[in-house]
């Protein structure tokens, strides 16, 4: 009863998807609004047709019904509650059901109102937004359909189908196997839906620049970005997000003391957002100046497609990954489908190249369209470097017959002179005046902040820094920081004069008043925080492993860490996995031992595989001690231990990236609420000023 | 755009492309089975290459040397057939020598990834040790029929 109804509404919903491309189309091409109305409301019946069919696959998990491939496949009876609920990601073809229900949730509210933007860009949207999600559902319906149950057959063979085989019966294990060990940890729980609404949320501009290009006369104003801007904002704060849980969930249970491996299925991650972030700068110059429309379009396109990619790399066993679960026969169509879309967006715009003419023309080397355009060049650099080192084994093998592998530290080592470019650029583009400015004012507006850095590096070298690499980052970092702090500063400031506002408020109207300019500063301000941690973990982890007897100890920098045995136990609420606990004493230089709590230890799965979770400490500055216990043989019990140099500043970081964006793409109702409230505000503190 | 963008422009792209690709060629690994990795032995001898392998339960040993817990075993190639690894029959097994305890995947017949050097004296020592699953986890269905 519960498989046929979730079969039932996913089949519905393929089908509502595709009457409503074939509506919009029709619709959008003879001029008839009834069907473009009608294709509307096909599309807003999708997202709770799939509500209904994922809610089918949860309950499914709920009632143990170990008949449905899928239940059996990611859940079994000891599960806890909630992890039979988000089991419903957990596995291929309950994800790829997962991701379509999230387009349908952006696509419902897209539609959900009556359209009020250009009348002419409506069918096509439909028609490109549509097509896309008929694509998932196609997926889901005949690739990777998550109601195929389990069938016996008359030799005894098991097999997994939607219908029934000839002469088979249905079978019913007596459990499932559970979900993958992995995907157990609250970090993984919630990492993939952020990532998978990150990546869903980019088919809307691309929807809106293929329909304004579909349109004709609509790709030659900036009416879809404009309409796109938010869209794409919270696209990319879902990816952020996703990017940044990714590499907190890594750090605190992987165990190889690190976050970000560049790992295939992390870098097919990090590539939409390498391409979108570029994206929400160049848009900015089509708004203000007319140029570069070609330039967007290109850039939407290779988000989406990198986007397809990626959930495609995510789901395949193409490159050997740690995330690659499980292999599929997903690989054919998503590399169809990627074909189309290349091709087909590329035809349309070439097709309508006439509407795509710039308006203006660089002015000078020194103007903000010349610091986009570089910044532009830059991110186009780094997408191409983390594109090709993910896909050089196949590049390799294909080209010269050869297997080979980038490793993390060719990466590190292309990637950080580049990043270490746009950080600068990051800091001083903002300063550069649109059309024309010169190379004398802008050395005149950074001078303070040259010099600050100056004294930094200075102070490095002093203190014994002789790595290029380091000081050239740190003086980079405290150049722009020092800019972009100096911009606000000067807002704030401007602001208090002119009227009468204590800092505290002057910054929150500030940021109010011109959300998209200041709250881009707060994100380059997360940026450079971000970049911080990186460099120090990059450049001075330190690592120390030894196997030892209960009450020998471990060094490494200021801390000594004293092993003093191992317990193991099986939790209650999980009987299928095997906790091992090392229990270690920390002295910090040379002070009196405490006891690490919660300890280092280790879970071991039945299914085979388990968790490494680090025991920690954290200095104020931001460094982190993370020690592992490792397991323990023959009497020694072996500890491996990292100190990562202000690692924690990447979580700031990422926190203060978060809230910039959030100014940013807040809505302008809600900021003209705060405005009015700190307008109050300020008013009672200045009468009590008088 | 003038002409002399363009030019400027595509001669940077390639050099850009030129220099990134360089990069990778210069430090890239070399991704080898046993069979490729005993071929060419001499010369991968002493260069950091990544090789895999399926473990041979019989073959594990651990022991403690100056503290340093030590896990050694052999491996020998698998090929994928019909979504199953299946061992290469008859092909002398390669000797892993690897410093840590005994990761619980190692086990008969997981897929191991291992990251190190070949010694003169043919044993291999690895750095990186990754292992999978045996089979793999959303592989196989039950055996035992329980019809309803």
């Amino acid at each position: 009863m519960i498989v046929d109804i979730g079969l039932i509404a996913l089949a519905l919903a393929f089908a509502s998807a595709a009457y409503a491309v074939g509506a919009a189309a029709y619709g959008g091409a003879a001029k008839r609004p009834a069907w473009v109305t009608s294709a509307r409301y096909a599309a807003l019946t999708i997202a709770p047709l799939l509500t209904i069919a994922c809610l089918m696959v949860i309950l499914s998990n709920l009632t143990e019904n170990y008949n449905l491939e899928y239940t059996y496949r990611v859940s079994n009876r000891a599960q806890l509650t909630i992890l039979k609920i988000t089991s419903l990601w957990g596995g291929q073809n309950g994800s790829v059901l997962f991701f379509a229900w999230l387009m349908s949730l952006f696509v419902f509210a897209l539609f959900v109102r009556e359209w009020r933007g250009n009348r002419t860009l409506e069918p096509w949207v439909l028609v490109v937004s549509m097509g896309t999600q008929l694509f998932f559902l196609f997926l889901s319906l005949f690739f990777a359909n998550p109601f195929a149950r389990l069938w016996l057959g008359a030799g005894g063979e098991v097999s997994a189908a939607v219908i029934a085989p000839a002469g088979a019966r249905p079978f019913t294990p007596a459990d499932g196997q559970g979900l993958n060990p992995l995907l157990r940890h609250w970090g993984m729980v919630i990492h993939p839906p952020l990532l998978y609404l990150g990546f869903v949320g980019l088919t809307i501009p691309y929807a809106f620049g293929m329909a304004a290009l579909l349109g004709g006369s609509t790709a030659s104003d900036a009416a879809w970005i404009k309409a796109t801007r938010r869209w794409t904002l919270l696209a990319w704060l879902f990816l952020s997000l996703g990017l940044l849980l990714g590499g907190r969930w890594a750090y605190d249970v992987l165990g190889w003391g690190g976050y970000w491996g560049w790992d295939p299925v992390e870098n097919s991650a990090l590539l939409p957002w390498l391409a979108a972030t570029p994206f929400l700068h160049s848009v900015m110059i089509q708004e203000k100046r007319g140029m570069f429309k070609v330039w967007n379009m290109i850039l939407i396109v290779m988000t989406f497609c990198l986007m397809i990619l990626g959930t495609f790399m995510t789901r395949t066993g193409v490159i050997s990954s740690v995330h690659s679960f499980a292999r599929s026969s997903l690989g054919g169509p998503f590399l169809a489908f990627t074909g189309l879309v290349l091709i087909g967006s590329a035809a349309l715009i070439v097709w309508r190249w006439n509407y795509l003419k710039s308006e203006n023309t660089l002015e000078s080397a020194w103007s903000r369209e010349a610091a986009f355009v570089l910044n532009n060049f830059l991110f186009m650099t780094i997408t191409f470097t983390v594109f090709l080192g993910t896909y050089y084994s196949m590049f390799s093998e294909l080209l010269f017959g050869e297997k080979k592998m980038v490793r993390p530290d060719d990466f590190n080592r292309l990637i950080g002179p580049q990043v270490t470019a746009l950080v600068l650029l990051m800091g001083i583009g903002p300063l550069v005046a649109w059309r024309k400015s010169s190379p004398q004012a802008l050395a005149r507006m950074t001078r303070p902040a040259a010099l600050a850095a100056l004294v930094v590096v200075a102070v490095l070298v002093a203190l014994g820094f002789r790595d290029l690499g380091t000081l050239a980052g740190f003086g980079v970092i405290a150049y722009a920081g020092l800019i972009t702090l100096e911009e606000i500063y000067r807002g704030v400031r401007a602001r208090m004069k002119l009227s009468a506002e204590s800092p505290f408020t002057a910054l929150g109207r500030l940021i109010a008043r011109n959300r998209r300019r200041y709250g881009g500063y707060v994100i380059h301000m997360g940026i450079i925080l971000v970049g911080i941690g990186v460099i120090g973990t990059m450049m001075y982890q330190q690592e120390t492993q030894r196997g030892l007897r209960p009450g020998e100890s471990i060094t490494i920098g200021d801390y000594t860490i004293i092993y003093q045995g191992s317990e193991l136990y099986v939790p209650e609420t999980e009987p299928d996995k095997t906790v091992f606990v090392g229990h270690v004493l920390l002295s910090v230089a040379g002070g009196p031992p405490e006891v690490m709590n919660p300890p280092p230890y280790r879970e071991i799965f039945q299914q085979g595989g388990g968790l490494l979770p680090p025991a920690l400490r954290s200095t104020p500055w931001g460094d982190d001690l993370y020690v592992l216990f490792m397991g323990e043989e023959g009497g020694f019990g072996t500890l491996k231990v990292f100190i990562n140099p202000l690692v924690n500043w990447i979580w700031i970081g990422g926190f203060v990236l978060i809230v910039g964006t959030l100014a940013a793409m807040w809505p302008s109702g809600a900021a003209a609420m705060v405005a009015v409230k700190s307008r109050r505000r300020s008013l009672v503190v200045g009468e009590a000023g008088r | 755009m003038k002409p002399k963008f363009l030019l400027g422009g595509a001669l940077l792209t390639m050099a850009v492309i030129l220099v990134i690709a360089g990069g990778f060629a210069g430090g890239a690994q070399y991704f080898l089975t046993i069979g490729e990795l005993r071929a060419k032995g001499a010369e991968f001898q002493d260069q950091n290459v990544r090789i895999s392998g399926a473990v041979l339960g019989d073959s594990i040993r651990t022991y403690v040397d100056v503290q340093t817990p030590i896990v050694e075993f052999d491996v020998v190639d698998a090929v994928e057939k019909d979504g199953q690894f299946q061992r290469v029959v008859g092909q002398a097994p390669l000797h892993i020598v690897y410093e840590g305890p005994r990761p619980e995947l190692l086990q008969d017949d997981a897929q191991a990834i291992m990251e190190g050097r070949l010694s003169a004296n043919g044993t291999f020592h690895a750095d990186t040790l990754l292992l999978k699953c045996p089979t793999r986890y959303e592989e196989q269905f039950p055996e035992q029929a329980q019809g309803n």
